[in-house]
């Protein structure tokens, strides 16, 4: 630890004019104060040790930061005690060797999580200098290997020798002691355990296969490792010696290209075929598992998947001939040709009919879309091109392109029902190139807000929602204005109740006051998954059913999968305009990260001084973040706010939604889409 | 007036001042550390807060500081229902409706108390407080004094120090601290659970009556120090549950001259169970058992 001649004032204008360069949240950018303060602080510093050392500044400067910049604050004192950034060339060893690609699709990372206190401390005499840094930093791979490679993920930026890092990856290293903890670490570092062999032998007792696998995939999404392949071996390996068998569904879920895995395949399959021929009804049994077998088969594209998956069903459905060769056979396959072609109807026909009609007809018979767009332009049937681009938006453009009739088409769009037209925007408008999807938005949007409308009139009988502010009287709480006192109420409740002013208590006296009528309301929704179309057109129209119904309300809106979409802030004026075009823009990315919606929603409560605050999510609650999520979601409860959160029935994730109960969170299901808004209202109209 | 106010409320504070308690303190590492830092905030006139989890000493070290410096201690733990009175005073009803506003009918709060007496107040979980109550504090920090309405204005001792302590965002409320009070608190002191030597030392400070042997000591700080790392644990065990564990095991031992795994994870169950905090929809017991059972290797232990 060395002693430097800084100048005190020059450092603290420094410092702070470079924290508040790096911050980018307004309310918490340091102010001239700040730099008063850190000046002042270094100079009773100076009085009382008569010398400043680097870990004085160090000091001085993290106190007066305030907490939620120390993570930010650290890295400018590492950039002012000249660290720079260097390349970082992960710390690998050659037991992992990339084998094959991920099968599942990837997840969007946490980019930058804070240092927990004991790590900042670390950090801060890492870049002092401090001797008992490493020491320090081994006590924290002890206790948590996670928090320590978090930690050195902020090290091996610093501009120490390279020898030292590597020192800091081994203890790292050498304290990952199972699979969980090296499959967090590795989102940080690419570091690997010293010892494989023992995260290999601690899983195969901790996890089932494909527990084990899920986590080994994690790693190899990240590491381009073969971690998988390594679990598939030692579990083959592990349950020959032991002479146990891993049950089916648990090595279907687990794939690897290498012999050990076909060979618990097979081990599963014969165990089971064993088990069913043993049972009253070995047919039905047999054909259970050819089912079983045909659904594993169509969750993957890969040959080396399916091959062996085959191989099996063959062998499941060679013991079925075996015991009933009636029962074997493809019966429907004639009918099933005849029925997959869609018989052609004429054009006059179709172009001729109204809308419904049509959009049915459409669903059933294959028709040349140029052939009918140019007969129901000539017949000037408006509905019929409706149903048309309500049925295949981009194929109707592009024959309308052709035909140079955009403009027909697009004035027809609104016509008919605009759920229709809704849903089909959300599923084509990626296809359609950028100019004409412009064109198009308009023409959707104006559908959108009357679809709206419509929607809250029917639901909520009216656009002016809200509470009503309505006046209390209640008792004066000591510590009161006592203007506030409203006299002739007090005066008739004293009287009231016989008293003389000796006995009159703080109670007695009466204030009226005004309950603020306002709500808070906030509401997330999940725009994740594959159900693009109709689950957007209902959360967009239960967004802008909020948006009416709250209009003089604290109102939030926000999307989110992996990313956070804020459509609407609680104290934000916005056009309805303007969040009709955001909600008919927004591109789902995939994945489902809750817990930066949840901590925006948290900070948007703390504005917003109504006392009645309600919170409604829907999701399929299958949050990627879940230990984060429902940490927040239980501080939410706990500070009084209602959370409503709207689950579809028909897939969850129950573990989550369970705990959610406990929690005191109110669960809606919802068997159908279209419910959506309905349930939506009915909120409302608790609220 | 002002001198009428000082001398009324130094008489009512005269009796705490005398009865001031001696706190011992390790003072080492972290809380040293602290210590300096609060002791130059002072000397360059800035407000410090300390930020920490619930048994990290925060109070103690305030109290610490207020003993060493020779002054009366003042403080108050806020919450939603926190009110100015609570902090300031008030004026009882009884009295002012048959004497009017008068000295004799207010009752001086706390913090009037540590204005006057030039004593330490700590403002405990500051973050709880809602922003109307938290907005009493500017006018003692900003200007050094308060108006109390029909009193008049009272000026606080040279003397008076204010240190506001809060745990971390996620373990409060949602209320988030007023801006015109955050930019007035220019010191952010953090403490956090101790290192092993620092926490098993304050142990020992605490135990000072009983005989435990090192290696149970070392086994009661594993299984202790184990909550703060698991994460389905929302709040840990404190140094206030290790101190527990170790006065029982003490006494344990006196009765019955040794203690074995057995007996101590009995011990450990009955504390943690009521000292931490699991994360919604998962059953403390398990936890806590999952954990002795872990650090003790004792399974047999466990009923």
């Amino acid at each position: 630890m060395k002693n430097i001649n800084l100048d005190v004032e020059e450092f603290s204008l420094e410092f702070i004019r470079k924290l508040r360069s790096r911050c980018d949240v307004e309310h918490l950018r340091p102010s001239v104060r700040q730099s008063i303060a850190l000046t002042k602080l270094l100079k009773a510093m100076l009085n009382r040790k008569s010398v400043l050392r680097v870990e004085d500044y160090v000091r001085a400067a993290l106190a007066i930061t305030p907490p939620e910049l120390k993570d930010v604050a650290l890295i400018v004192l590492q950039e002012m005690f000249g660290y720079a950034q260097y390349k970082y060339t992960p710390f690998q060893t050659r037991t992992l060797l990339p084998l094959f690609p991920p099968l599942f699709r990837s997840r969007v990372l946490p980019s930058f999580e804070s240092l927990d206190e004991k790590a900042r401390r670390i950090l801060s005499k890492v870049i002092s200098g401090n001797p008992t840094a490493i020491k320090d930093y081994e006590n924290l791979a002890k206790e948590d290997p996670v928090k320590a490679a978090r930690l050195f993920h902020r090290l091996r930026l610093l501009n120490i020798p390279s020898s030292v890092k590597r020192e800091y990856a081994k203890v790292l290293s050498e304290n990952i002691s199972t699979l969980l903890q090296f499959s967090e670490v590795v989102r940080f570092v690419k570091v690997i355990p010293s010892d494989i062999n023992k995260i290999l032998k601690n899983a195969y007792e901790r996890y089932s296969l494909s527990q084990a696998y899920k986590l080994a995939d994690k790693i190899d999404r990240i590491l381009n490792s073969n971690m998988r392949e390594l679990i598939v071996k030692y579990y083959w390996n592990q349950s020959k010696r032991e002479g146990r068998t891993i049950p089916l569904e648990e090595v279907a879920l687990s794939p690897a290209p290498i012999k050990e895995w076909q060979l618990l395949l097979r081990s599963a399959i014969e165990y089971d075929i064993a088990r069913a021929l043993k049972s009253d009804n070995p047919i039905k049994q047999l054909k259970g598992l050819e089912k079983q077998l045909k659904q594993y088969m169509d969750m993957y594209d890969e040959r080396w998947c399916i091959k062996p998956l085959r191989k099996c069903l063959n062998l499941v459905r060679k013991k079925i001939k075996e015991l009933n060769k009636e029962e074997v056979g493809d019966k429907i396959s004639p009918l099933r040709k005849l029925f997959k072609r869609k018989p052609k109807l004429k054009t006059d026909e179709i172009a001729m009919m109204n809308y419904k009609e049509a959009y049915r007809t459409l669903e059933h018979y294959e028709v040349n879309y140029d052939e009918l767009l140019k007969k129901a332009i000539k017949h000037r049937n408006k509905e019929a091109i409706a149903a048309m681009a309500h049925r295949d938006l981009v194929r109707t453009l592009k024959a309308a392109k052709r035909l140079n009739a955009l403009p027909q088409v697009l004035e027809s769009l609104t016509a008919g029902p605009g759920e229709n037209l809704l849903k089909e925007w959300y599923r084509s408008r990626r296809r359609m190139n950028p100019s004409l999807r412009e064109l198009v938005r308009d023409y959707v949007k104006e559908v959108l807000i009357r679809l709206s409308i419509s929607y809250t009139i029917s639901n909520l009988g009216g656009l002016e929602g809200g509470l009503l502010p309505s006046y209390t009287l209640r008792p004066y709480e000591p510590g009161e204005d006592p203007s506030l006192v409203d006299i002739e109420e007090s005066l008739d409740n004293i009287l009231s109740q016989g008293k003389i002013p000796r006995y009159v208590r703080y109670e007695d006296l009466l204030v009226m006051s005004e309950e603020r009528g306002k709500a808070a309301v906030i509401m997330l929704n999940d725009i994740s998954g594959s159900m693009a179309g109709e689950k957007e057109l209902y959360m967009s129209l239960c967004s802008m059913m909020l948006l009416y119904a709250f209009r003089n309300q604290d109102l939030g809106i926000a999307l989110f999968e992996s990313n956070t979409y804020v459509l609407k802030r609680i104290e934000e004026n916005v056009e309805i305009d303007d969040i009709a075009d955001e909600l008919l823009n927004v591109d789902a990315l995939g994945g489902t990260c809750i817990s930066a919606a949840l901590l925006w929603a948290q900070e948007q409560f703390s504005m917003s001084r109504a006392r009645n605050k309600f919170l409604m999510i829907f999701s399929d609650c299958a949050f990627y973040d879940y230990e984060t999520a429902l940490r927040i979601l239980s501080n939410l409860v706990k500070s009084g706010i209602r959370i409503f959160v709207i689950v579809p029935a028909w897939s969850y994730d129950e573990q989550v939604v369970k705990t959610m109960m406990n929690m005191g969170i109110q669960i809606i299901f919802v068997k159908d889409l279209k419910q959506l808004p309905y349930v939506t209202a009915e909120i409302i109209n608790t609220i | 007036m002002e001198s009428d106010i000082a001398k009324r409320i130094l008489t009512a504070v005269k009796r705490a001042s005398h009865e001031r308690e001696q706190v011992q303190i390790v003072l080492k590492g972290q809380y040293l550390e602290a210590y300096e830092l609060l002791k130059d905030a002072e000397t360059a006139g800035l407000t410090p807060a300390i930020i920490g989890p619930p048994g990290v000493g925060k109070t103690l070290l305030c109290r610490y500081y207020a003993m060493m410096t020779g002054r009366p201690f003042f403080w108050v733990t806020l919450d939603e229902g926190t009110k100015p009175s609570h902090l300031i005073g008030s004026f009882n009803p009884a009295v002012v409706l048959e004497k009017g506003f008068t000295i004799e009918a207010f009752e001086p709060g706390p913090l009037t108390l540590a204005m006057v007496t030039g004593g330490v107040f700590v403002a405990n979980e500051l973050n709880r407080a809602s922003e109307y109550v938290q907005n009493v504090f500017l006018e003692p920090l900003e200007e050094r004094s308060y108006y109390i309405p029909h009193i008049g204005r009272i000026k606080a001792d040279s003397s008076f120090f204010f240190i506001a302590s809060m745990n971390p965002a996620e373990l409060a409320g949602v209320h988030r601290m007023s801006e015109a009070l955050r930019d007035r608190i220019q010191v952010w002191i953090t403490l956090t659970y101790p290192d092993k030597d620092t926490e098993l030392e304050i142990v020992r400070l605490h135990c000072r009556e009983h005989y435990i042997p090192d290696d149970i000591l070392e086994k009661i700080y594993a299984i202790v120090a184990r909550t703060r790392s698991h994460s389905a644990i929302e709040k840990p065990a404190s140094i206030r549950a290790t101190v527990s564990i170790a006065k029982l095991a003490a006494e344990h031992i006196k009765r019955e001259g040794s203690i074995d795994d057995k007996e101590l994870s009995k011990i450990a169950r009955h504390v943690l169970i009521g000292s931490i905090k699991t994360r919604p929809g998962i059953k403390r017991e398990e936890v806590v058992n999952s954990i002795i059972e872990d650090v003790l290797k004792a399974k047999e232990a466990i009923g």
